[in-house]
């Protein structure tokens, strides 16, 4: 078994004990999809790349804390990079000047070729599941993806959602709830 | 549904106040049912970052990251900076060796000492060996950038075919012997004699042994590629076919020895259709 085929739980276990090339697997393995993600979120690429960045480095030095137990490490992984991401987006929001590049999430410079390390089979399922949860968000009513995105994506509380929709509390709550059941259904049944 | 599991949704999707996620693990802690919910609602919003198309970083933001987590790594190893160390010792060690009473601590103290540069001495071997090792795997990696230039191509392909317009798809379900195997193939318009195969949920085989799938007709089956399954169970294959896939009746995969087979001889772990609906 070479070491790009460690699953994740494994590669965190060598990072603990101080093994930097696990790490290098790692960041191969998610760079991509979390730079698109956290992108979606900061909409600024060279802000983007600076939380990618501090992600991972966040991983490094965090790695003694993951515990498998509460759940996968790419949900970990994800979980770091949108707090971070949020955080970041909301010191732009209060500093509109820093935010210089309007460049909207989703495109690639494509300096980088795609990742070498990832055998097909798994690019290939990636790249499906990818599209499907993508798909799975676009069909969802457009009140419903606006909740989504704007909890998600955003990291705007209940209340400040319902004040920038302009609904009641309660209708943003339905909104939630139908969303995620919906998006359930359909990646369920995907599956 | 109560003012708790009004919340759920927002704790799955990461917005509550630390008090307001109190608030609902203490709720469901003594309500499996609402527990269940909750957890259904947390998988599905996990899944949200894949919702966005992967976009890869510049190499500079990989590049700063490995500095700082070598230099990291490296001030964690056990420092080595003995030469303050070793004068003060020596200025001591003649103090002690003038005062004739204390030659047994003098000795006893030149023996410590050799012993600590004895170990640095095996730290600085420990060192040439790291080296040594790192060049070698950097021969190992040079003479991997071929075959994975190779991989990259047939990933290109396999993406390729799975994006083509007005392609069939097929499923190519698990049988008894491996009944949660799940496969699907995707045939290319518009001849269809190019085919992508793909199965998940597939065991690894033991050494000597493969996967082998095959086209069914009125002539029987016809083998047309061997695959071996990933860690997570699955496998890609491209399938070449002289004449259309869609001209023969089933397809399905089988475990046959290296090499594959005339006929199939194992166990078929998967069997579709190929029949449009």
């Amino acid at each position: 078994m070479t070491p790009e085929n460690l699953q994740d739980e494994q590669l965190v276990a060598q990072m603990v004990s101080g093994n930097t090339f696990a790490l290098e697997i790692v960041y191969d393995r998610y760079a991509p999809s979390v730079m698109g993600f956290v992108l979606r979120i900061v909409q600024d690429h060279a802000v983007a790349e600076d939380v990618v960045q501090e992600t991972f480095w966040r991983i490094w030095k965090g790695c003694t804390g993951f515990r498998k137990e509460r759940g996968t490490f790419s949900s970990w992984m994800y979980a770091i990079a949108r707090n971070t991401a949020i955080d970041r987006w909301r010191g732009m929001k209060d500093n509109p000047s820093l935010s210089l590049d309007q460049e909207v999430g989703g495109s690639s410079l494509r300096e980088t070729q795609p990742d070498p390390d990832e055998d097909v089979a798994e690019a290939v399922f990636d790249t499906f599941r990818h599209r499907q949860v993508r798909a799975a968000i676009q069909a969802l009513p457009e009140e419903q993806s606006e909740v989504i995105e704007l909890a998600f994506f955003k990291g705007l509380t209940r209340q400040e959602i319902a004040e920038a929709m302009q609904t009641p509390l309660g209708t943003v709550h339905t909104r939630a709830r139908l969303a995620l059941q919906k998006l359930r259904m359909i990646l369920v049944d995907d599956e | 549904m109560n003012e708790i599991e009004e919340m759920f949704p927002f704790y799955a999707l990461g917005v509550l106040s630390a008090d307001e996620k109190a608030k609902v693990e203490v709720y469901v802690a003594t309500n499996p049912s609402a527990k269940t919910r909750l957890n259904e609602m947390v998988q599905t919003a996990q899944a949200l970052p894949l919702g966005v198309a992967p976009t890869p970083p510049s190499r500079s933001v990989k590049t700063s990251l490995i500095a700082r987590v070598r230099e990291d790594a490296q001030a964690r190893k056990p420092n080595l900076e003995p030469v303050r160390g070793v004068r003060n010792g020596l200025y001591m060690l003649r103090r002690w060796l003038a005062s004739p009473g204390l030659m047994v601590v003098t000795a006893t103290v030149a023996l410590l000492l050799g012993v600590w540069v004895g170990s640095l001495r095996q730290t600085v071997n420990n060192l040439v060996s790291e080296n040594t090792a790192l060049q070698a795997l950097v021969v190992m990696l040079e003479d991997e950038n071929n075959f994975l230039r190779e991989r990259q191509i047939e990933q290109n392909e396999v993406l390729a075919l799975l994006s083509a317009p007005n392609r069939g798809e097929f499923p190519i379900n698990g049988t008894e012997f491996q009944p949660e195997a799940v496969g699907t193939l995707f045939v290319a318009a518009p001849e269809g004699r190019d085919a992508v195969f793909l199965a998940s949920n597939l065991p690894a085989l033991p050494l000597g042994l493969v996967y082998q799938f095959w086209l069914i007709g009125e002539d029987g089956p016809i083998g047309t590629g061997l695959f071996q399954v990933n860690s997570q169970g699955q496998g890609v294959l491209i399938v070449q076919s002289e004449q259309s896939v869609l001209s023969f009746e089933a397809a399905g995969v089988s475990i046959e020895p290296d090499g594959g087979s005339e006929q199939p001889t194992g166990n078929i772990v998967l069997l579709g259709m190929l029949s449009e609906n």
